[in-house]
């Protein structure tokens, strides 16, 4: 008896430590799309975040959100689930001399490298960050083979794409996912410099047969390994105190394995690994005339390296290394047409404004309102991600999409918006009866309570 | 005699070229309470002199302006504000103030000849100014003139220019000028809490201080 | 005559100077306050909206919300605020209209989650929290910097 008073004493302290500044809440959002991209179509997307924040004590937090959502789409289950996040942070200042701050992540979170354009995704590990007065440097490790497919978007290789397809595998690819980043902010003149370093190590082997190198016979049903890395720099800040700047390179390397000629074979072809060398950089301005509706000009310019030997964008490689470049998981440019920053130069030309930002208190003051005109053209000949463009059509304009787009916060609890684009693409481009013109609509509702 | 004229020729010398800068209270309006070392709480006066370890203390609509040498600090309603330190040498000037909670809009005038170290402490976050006007209330700042360093509790700093501002969460890096810029100019559509899926962890007391620096 | 004139007047520029220090010595407390009690919140709140002078008590500040149609129930024992409190006092007091469901189920949960996302809290959120003294001041200056950008 004795016993369980102590036992539920400890268990109530614990919890009422515990309960401190603890908070949770429920967010629903709904995305509804109209694509006249074959196979599309209307698709509505419904889904439910519950989150709770539990600080524990002066150094530790605990974050979990779960999801849920209820999909029209034919390429999903109607119902799915996952758990969002569920990690444990510890932040630790030291504010003595030699000022310096410590924070250590354990659990699934979401991770990015600073582009944006490489990895920008979920996964379970853990993350080290050392904050210094002169710079940040951050280590961190993950896996995302535990993570619900539905809701990632990491396909790399041919196993990926056959594992996306199919419905009885519900966990996303197997990958290993360790990132080193070093910032240093105002280096010179406030500019920021960044440095990362990313490795992607495809653990499919450990679990499942794949095709291995030698193997002389082409298999369709099969493939291989994706193994990347990633070497990148990148330098931001103002020009002005309204213009500002960013660019970035990444070097990206690797293997792949291919189907090629290979004169020690019986058959004269064999599947060998190839190593991946490509590169992505980027160029963007942005700005800001706060004075004239909050308005924000800016001209985006990205360019990925594309490989004339690929005849698809997935394990394509026909001869030699591959220079395609490999995103992991990253943003992308367009509306209508959203290929992958692969193989691709696009430049994006935006401006928004917010024509009620001087009504102080009204239900449109927040209301955004925006245009984009991107061109897209191929970096060269050779695959995309896009399966409609051709890959024998050599480096070139591929199509322009043109966007408006409209963004209203009536409230601190609900969000709207709403997209509008048209893809106009180059016919010589595409592959016959795949050049149609993209028409395409968005709506976005987001609640909170 | 002698020995003692020359000691006091010495010591005089020495006066001038180490003098106890002086704030003053300029203007107020509405309740102004000044606390001297050592003393209690007393009504504000025009002129009145603030010898270093003043707090001054502005009620609800309550305004003062003090002037510290080449700074002029506007002092906004409900602001605590102790004047750590004053000092004037030869061509230096070091003015430290402690912004205990509230919000000041400090102008430093540039003089030529005379290097302005100007400190504004708070507990979250650091400022360096040089030559400028801005506004600050320890957790915000934001540039009317010239250039201010600022930076939070653990040192890590950004330089913020006219026409731009900056904020300090918790023990967040200070946001760059163009997050703040983004911050006015994008509608966020997705209504969850700010850092919903990632806060940073518990409320680790700070200790550190603003400094602003005027070169 | 002039004599008892002479001590009315002193005796009235004695009081207004009680009434000075007793708001400053207030604030004092506040300041030293790790957890800020319900009445010293009150009457910050209500101060700095201009519905009670700041020559008033603590207590008279709770006697005041009483008085007030804000649906609060005023606890009569000393106690700590909550953030999600202070932040519904600041709602009421100084008229700030709120989100969907905070029009639809005022209360503190979406008080707070207001004042969040007007950027007057830095710190954690939560609604359940207790706040300093010092916090809570920092939270008012917030709130009357914004209503002066509202002007």
């Amino acid at each position: 008896m004795k016993q369980k008073t102590i036992f539920l004493f400890v268990l109530l302290s614990l919890w009422g430590w515990a309960l401190y500044g603890f908070d949770f809440g429920v967010n629903i959002e709904n995305n509804s799309s109209y694509s006249s991209k074959e196979g599309e179509g209307f698709i509505q997307e419904n889904t439910a975040h519950l989150w709770l924040n539990l600080p524990m004590g002066d150094f530790w937090v605990l974050n979990a959100s779960l999801m849920g959502s209820f999909s029209n789409d034919s390429d999903k289950p109607t119902f799915y689930g996952d758990i969002e996040t569920f990690s444990l942070k510890g932040t630790f200042p030291h504010l003595e001399n030699g000022a310096n701050l410590f924070s250590f992540e354990i659990g699934r979170f979401f991770h990015k490298e600073f582009s944006g354009f490489v990895f920008a995704h979920r996964m379970d590990g853990f993350r080290m960050e050392f904050g210094y007065p002169s710079s940040t440097l951050q280590l961190a490790f993950g896996y995302t083979g535990l993570l619900n497919k539905y809701y990632t978007s990491l396909v790399m290789s041919k196993l990926d794409a056959l594992d996306d397809l199919d419905k009885d595998i519900l966990f996303a690819p197997k990958r290993l996912i360790g990132t080193l980043s070093w910032n240093i902010p105002e280096l010179f003149a406030r500019q920021n410099v960044n440095f990362s370093i990313l490795v992607n190590e495809d653990l499919r082997h450990l679990f499942e047969d794949v095709i291995k190198e030698g193997k002389e016979v082409y298999d369709p049903s099969s493939g291989g390994l994706v193994d990347t890395q990633y070497f990148g720099i990148g330098l931001d800040g103002p020009l002005t105190s309204a213009l500002f700047y960013n660019a970035f390179f990444y070097l990206g390397t690797g293997r792949m394995l291919t189907f090629v000629p290979d004169s020690q074979s019986n058959t004269g072809e064999a599947y060998l690994y190839k190593n991946i060398l490509a590169g992505l950089g980027g160029v963007s301005f942005k700005y800001y005339l706060q004075e004239f509706f909050q308005s924000v000009a800016s001209v985006q310019i990205l360019y990925a390296t594309g490989d004339s030997d690929s005849i698809s964008y997935i394990e394509g490689n026909t001869s030699g290394g591959s220079s395609l470049f490999l995103p992991i998981s990253g943003q992308t440019l367009g509306t209508a047409f959203q290929p992958k920053t692969s193989n691709l130069l696009a430049v994006e030309l935006g401006y928004s404004l917010k024509p009620f930002s001087s009504s102080k208190g009204s239900l449109l003051e927040s209301l955004q309102a925006g245009a984009k005109l991107t061109p897209f053209f191929k970096a060269s000949k050779g695959a995309m991600s896009e399966g409609e463009v051709d890959p024998s059509a050599g480096a070139g304009y591929l199509g322009t999409d043109i966007a408006v787009y409209g963004n209203l916060r009536p409230f601190s609890d609900l969000g709207l918006g709403v997209a509008m684009g048209f893809f106009l693409p180059n016919s010589n481009a595409f592959l016959p009866g795949k050049d149609d013109p993209i028409v395409y609509g968005q709506f976005v509702f987001s609640f909170s309570f | 005699m002698k020995k003692i004229l020359i000691l006091t020729i010495l010591f005089l010398l020495a006066s001038l070229t180490f003098a106890q800068e002086q704030a003053v209270l300029r203007e107020f309006s509405g309740k102004v309470e000044v606390m001297p070392p050592g003393k209690n709480w007393e009504p504000a006066a025009r002129n009145l002199v603030l010898p270093a370890g003043t707090v001054i203390s502005t009620g609800f609509n309550s305004f003062a302006t003090i002037q510290a040498g080449s700074a002029t600090i506007q002092v906004k309603p409900l602001t605590r504000m102790a004047v750590s330190e004053l000092v004037k040498a030869q061509g230096e000037q070091k003015t430290s103030l402690d912004l205990k909670v509230g919000r000041v809009r400090a102008k430093v005038e540039k003089v030529e000849g005379l290097e302005h170290d100007f400190t504004l402490k708070s507990p979250v976050s650091t400022a360096a100014v040089r030559g400028t006007e801005f506004d600050f209330s320890g957790t915000g700042l934001r540039v009317w003139e010239g250039i201010v360093r600022y930076a939070n509790a653990i040192g890590q700093s950004r330089t913020i220019v006219r026409g731009e501002s900056s904020s300090i969460k918790g023990l967040q890096a200070p946001a760059s000028p163009e997050e703040a810029a983004i911050a006015t100019s994008k509608t966020e559509i997705s209504t969850r809490p700010a850092g919903a899926a990632e806060r940073v962890g518990g409320k680790a007391s700070l200790t550190g201080s603003v400094k602003i620096t005027v070169k | 005559m002039r004599g008892r004139i002479l001590l009315l007047v002193v005796l009235v520029g004695l009081s207004a100077t009680v009434g000075f220090a007793q708001s400053n010595a207030l604030i004092d407390q506040v300041l030293e306050q790790k957890k800020v009690g319900y009445s010293y919140a009150a009457y910050l709140v209500l101060s700095a909206a201009g519905i009670i002078k700041d020559t008033a008590t603590p207590e008279q500040a709770m006697e005041v919300l009483k008085q007030q149609d804000w649906g609060i129930k005023v606890p009569e024992e000393p106690t700590d605020i909550s953030l999600g409190q202070y932040a519904y006092l600041i709602m009421k007091a100084f008229n700030i209209p709120g989100g969907l469901m905070y029009r639809l189920m005022p209360g503190s949960r979406y008080a707070a989650r207001e004042i969040a996302y007007l950027g007057f809290v830095t710190e954690n959120p939560s609604p359940y929290r207790s706040i300093s003294g010092q916090e809570a001041m920092q939270i008012l200056n917030n709130v009357l910097s914004w209503k002066e950008e509202q002007q």
